[in-house]
């Protein structure tokens, strides 16, 4: 449970990321983003990705760390096919994500 | 980072290329430099050799646990009862999960039980081990529980090349960023190609072609040349001289001919002729194991055995998207005649 968690959380970074992104933004919401709406997202996708490095090293040491390379990865991926070929699923992968955050960070 | 723009001709490659590439950068740096560490000792070999006086079988024999006891042991003996060995094995690593046990030289006064464990995530290439004398249970060589530094340090860069200690879920992680330096390397190939042959507008220059030839042979005849390589293992006999030989002829030679044709003609046609022959190669690597042997596809998942069945389902898989790429490739000439076509219509009407 504990890599579902890292590996959710590495995920919301990365959404965070592309949404901070003009165009990413302006694709799922039909509007660019405002400066402060940018820093909040940049800020939140920091501490979720720094936050997930640190729960991986912590509980699996370096072995942890390799697996946060492997879930940065696949992260992008996933991030890549839904705002080049999902776009229109954005929202409800954001808000799955975020369960998933949740029910993986309970148990 | 994110963006991924399709149909954009040598953009959509550059878009790609630039994705893989990130997309496994720490795995990309990660690899390689383990790879370099893994081979340290045939880059540079010579703090071994001026050291010990038989070279590096010196050094391997005094870093690797060493057997000395029942070496010179003669005659017939019979086995200790493996609780014995066990006993020994859960008192010094009490929660120790067995990996496998091997018995070498049984019934014989030589005889050598070793117990390997597993190291449970940690970053260690060789296994923790207790060596065993089979006729007395007397614990003959263990593997180091404490590393020096220089030793730890080797042993975690060269488990993380290997990845022998890694779970399925981060073995799957390796396999994406495989995939993804592949894919940057072939992008990266395409894309360098079609920009220059965009450049000189058509017209291609002996370096232009060779490397176009060069692509198509790598990028189409590796796999083809793997397929040949696992057909080969299940076709020679058992019982043939030199068979793993063999084997790699056959890859290489399969990789050759590949080679020959595209450095004979390497257009459009050919590329998917060489998707569609590698669809059918693909597919038959499943086939030939289930014809061969006495497991199938069906069998390896109704008995779990996972990696027998990733392996055909794999197979089956990249035979399926070279099925794809063939079926792209035909709609995309097709398109592009259309489209030849239908230009030269209208600057007909145009003169007329």
């Amino acid at each position: 449970m504990i890599d579902l968690f890292s590996f959710s959380l590495c995920l919301f970074a990365f959404n965070g990321f592309a949404l901070a992104k003009f165009n990413h933004f302006k694709d799922v919401f039909k509007k660019r983003p405002t400066e402060l709406q940018r820093t909040l997202l940049l800020a939140i996708a920091w501490i979720s990705i720094l936050l997930s490095l640190a729960i991986c090293v912590e509980t699996q040491s370096g072995y942890g760390g390799l697996l946060f390379c492997g879930f940065m990865s696949l992260s992008i991926l996933i991030i890549t096919i839904f705002y080049n070929l999902l776009t229109r699923l954005v929202k409800v992968f954001s808000v799955l994500n975020a369960v998933l955050i949740t029910v993986s960070g309970l148990f | 980072m994110f963006s991924f723009r399709r149909n954009k001709g040598v953009r959509s490659w550059l878009d790609a290329h630039n994705l893989s590439s990130v997309l496994a950068l720490p795995f990309h740096l990660m690899i390689t430099y383990t790879g370099i560490i893994t081979l340290i000792f045939m880059l540079f070999p010579y703090p071994a050799l001026t050291t010990y006086d038989n070279g590096m079988r010196g050094f391997f024999n005094d870093v690797s646990p060493s057997n000395n006891v029942t070496n010179k042991a003669q005659g017939s003996a019979a086995m200790m009862p493996i609780n014995t060995i066990l006993d020994q094995v859960y008192t010094k690593w009490p929660d120790a999960d067995i990996r496998s046990v091997r018995v070498s030289e049984p019934n014989m006064a030589a005889s050598t039980v070793t117990v390997l464990v597993d190291p449970v995530k940690a970053l260690r290439d060789q296994t923790p081990r207790l060596l065993f004398s089979g006729a007395t249970g007397e614990l003959v060589a263990q593997s180091d529980d404490e590393l020096t530094n220089s030793k730890a340090l080797y042993e975690s860069l060269n488990s993380m090349h290997t990845g022998r200690f890694a779970t399925p879920l981060l073995r799957w992680l390796y396999v994406l960023g495989g995939i993804a330096g592949c894919v940057m390397i072939a992008t990266g190939c395409i894309m360098w190609a079609k920009r220059i042959r965009e450049r000189n507008k058509g017209k291609a220059s002996f370096g232009l072609q060779l490397v176009e030839g060069l692509n198509l042979a790598t990028i189409m005849g590796l796999p083809l040349a793997t397929c040949a390589f696992f057909i080969a293992n299940r076709l020679l006999s058992p019982t043939l001289s030199g068979r793993d030989d063999k084997e790699v002829t056959a890859f290489f030679l399969a990789w050759l001919v590949v080679g020959v044709i595209a450095l004979i003609k390497r257009d459009k046609l050919q590329w998917r002729v060489m998707a569609a022959i590698n669809a059918l190669a693909c597919l038959s690597v499943p086939v030939v194991n289930a014809l061969t042997t006495n497991g199938n596809i069906v069998s390896y998942l109704m008995h779990k055995q996972w990696a027998l069945f990733i392996f055909d389902a794999l197979f089956l898989l990249f035979s399926i998207l070279f099925l794809v790429q063939t079926e792209k490739l035909r709609t995309a000439t097709k398109a592009k005649h259309t489209l030849s076509s239908s230009r030269s219509n209208t600057n007909k009407r145009q003169k007329a």
